[in-house]
């Protein structure tokens, strides 16, 4: 496990993260949670830490319907439909 | 049988060969046939011989030089090719043999030809090396789709992105999948999306066709940018039955233009089922915890009145010395008691000292349990550290919640009958509520 400060799992660190990369740490924190080996303080930072990564995760799977944008071949993307 | 029957004259070998020739030239005077080569001699004349065959036969065939000399190919062994000739018996030999006036490539063999020349020179380049596929990304942030925005590919495509992760960005470079300038628009499109930071995947498609359909996809310059495209590739090229050398190339093949809209997301409502498992064992945790704070407070509060008695305990003994030394006539003893008094006012001084670190503790405890103000609890992350070693010590719920209980006497714990009468009251304390129980009978092990 890596060694993070409880409490310190930033924000900005969370919105950065990859799908893949979210749901690794969130499982991974869930087992340890779950595994009861943590101690109280780490558990409680790891469950904070749960909540963010759960919203950031559905976050991203979140977002405007699904649009085909057709790309021009310019220096530019641009929208054409 | 005679031909001449009435004649005296006796045919010679030669006879009945050229006569052969004579009927085979009016029965078959030209004969157009596709054969594949499977020998083929060249003599310092500049005739060639071949033996022709397909599947079940073969044949002999000769091209003379002035015939082979207007070839627009190198005929070579394995070629498809079509012949035009006519039958002949070598008188010399009486060999059956066709006489080939002209031979061109077939255009399917020629093909295939060209594909298993190109497929081998870039497999010698290392283009199809299994080693050098990589990993598609898990879920893209937007996907990038080569192909022409009319064809049959694009709409199934869409179809089933739509049906697995319907808010995910897709963009079609649109191009011509056959014909003139379609390899070289292709080829541009795969550059043109990885000059961009636009896409995290690349699906390069067409629907399913014949080999001439498909050809685009294995012309050199298609194959080179698939292998040096920096974005990840998925080479959707016609049917299961179609490998085109992009295919080859790609990091990963789809047997059809829906298979890689399956390879290259997950499906969104099994990603939120997982999100979902994982809050809701996040949220059990938490409703396990609550029970636990509850104990903390009561902990904290017996800590504090605890301490509170052993303060007023230091502070009548000093106020007994006091009045000790003030009886006392000062000269004598002055420097006894002196000696004394510090020695209680620094013992003072010391417990003093820990009630008001404990009551600091026990303040942030209090913040931190009633999840008060989460950015205070991070600036006051020391003393947590400190009270949650505290907390780790004194919580005994833990081990209560396993099963065990703890026996109390008056206030003293027990932990050996020995402390224990018959008929003595006894407090036990479980994870959860207590009982006053009476000792009936005890047994010292």
């Amino acid at each position: 496990m890596t060694k993070q400060q409880p409490g310190k799992s930033k924000k900005s660190q969370i919105s950065s993260l990859s799908f893949e990369e979210g749901i690794q740490q969130l499982e991974k924190l869930v087992q340890s949670v779950e595994s009861g080996k943590l101690p109280l303080e780490e558990s409680i930072s790891s469950y904070e830490k749960g909540m963010e990564l759960v919203s950031h995760l559905r976050n991203l799977l979140g977002g405007a319907e699904q649009r085909l944008k057709l790309l021009k071949q310019t220096t530019s993307a641009e929208e054409a439909e | 049988m005679n031909i001449f029957p009435d004649s005296q004259l006796r045919l010679s070998v030669s006879d009945v060969n050229r006569l052969f020739n004579t009927a085979l030239e009016a029965q078959f005077p030209a004969l157009s046939f596709a054969a594949e080569i499977s020998e083929i001699t060249q003599a310092a004349s500049g005739h060639i011989y071949m033996t022709l065959k397909d599947a079940e036969a073969q044949l002999s065939a000769v091209m003379w030089r002035s015939a082979a000399s207007s070839l627009k190919f190198k005929p070579k062994v394995g070629m498809s090719v079509v012949c035009d000739g006519r039958p002949n018996v070598y008188i010399k030999s009486g060999r059956l043999q066709i006489v080939i006036t002209r031979m061109q490539e077939d255009g399917v063999g020629a093909l295939q030809r060209k594909f298993l020349e190109l497929k081998e020179k870039l497999d010698k380049e290392g283009l199809f090396e299994s080693s050098r596929k990589r990993k598609l990304p898990f879920l893209p942030r937007a996907i990038g789709i080569v192909t022409s925005k009319s064809g049959a590919a694009i709409s199934d495509i869409m179809t089933r992105l739509s049906a697995r992760m319907p808010q995910l960005p897709v963009y079609l470079v649109d191009v011509r999948v056959q014909g003139d300038g379609a390899a070289l628009q292709i080829a541009k499109a795969i550059s043109y999306f990885n000059s961009l930071s636009l896409v995290d995947v690349l699906i390069v498609t067409r629907g399913g066709g014949s080999l001439e359909d498909l050809w685009a996809f294995n012309e050199e310059v298609v194959v080179r940018a698939v292998f040096s495209s920096r974005l990840p590739v998925i080479s959707a090229v016609g049917h299961e039955r179609d490998t085109t050398l992009s295919d080859l190339a790609a990091d990963v093949r789809a047997p059809t233009p829906t298979a890689a809209a399956e390879i290259v997301v997950p499906r969104r409502v099994d990603l939120l089922g997982q999100i979902a498992a994982c809050e809701r064992s996040l949220l059990e945790f938490d409703r396990w915890l609550q029970p636990l704070f509850s104990e903390l407070d009561a902990k904290q509060a017996r800590l504090e009145r605890q301490l509170a008695n052993q303060v007023s305990i230091k502070s009548s003994e000093l106020k007994e010395v006091a009045a000790q030394v003030a009886l006392i006539e000062p000269g004598r003893l002055l420097r006894a008691h002196h000696d004394r008094l510090k020695l209680a006012v620094s013992r003072i001084s010391v417990i003093a000292g820990r009630v008001e670190a404990l009551r600091s503790e026990a303040q942030a405890l209090a913040y931190r349990l009633g999840w008060a103000g989460k950015q205070s609890l991070q600036l006051n992350k020391s003393r947590l550290d400190s009270s949650a070693s505290v907390l780790k010590t004194l919580n005994p719920l833990g081990v209560l919640a396993r099963g065990y209980s703890i026996v109390r006497k008056g206030s003293e714990i027990i932990r050996s009958s020995e402390a224990l009468k018959t008929n003595d009251e006894l407090e036990v304390s479980f994870a959860k509520g207590q009982a006053m129980v009476t000792v009936k009978e005890k047994k010292n092990d």
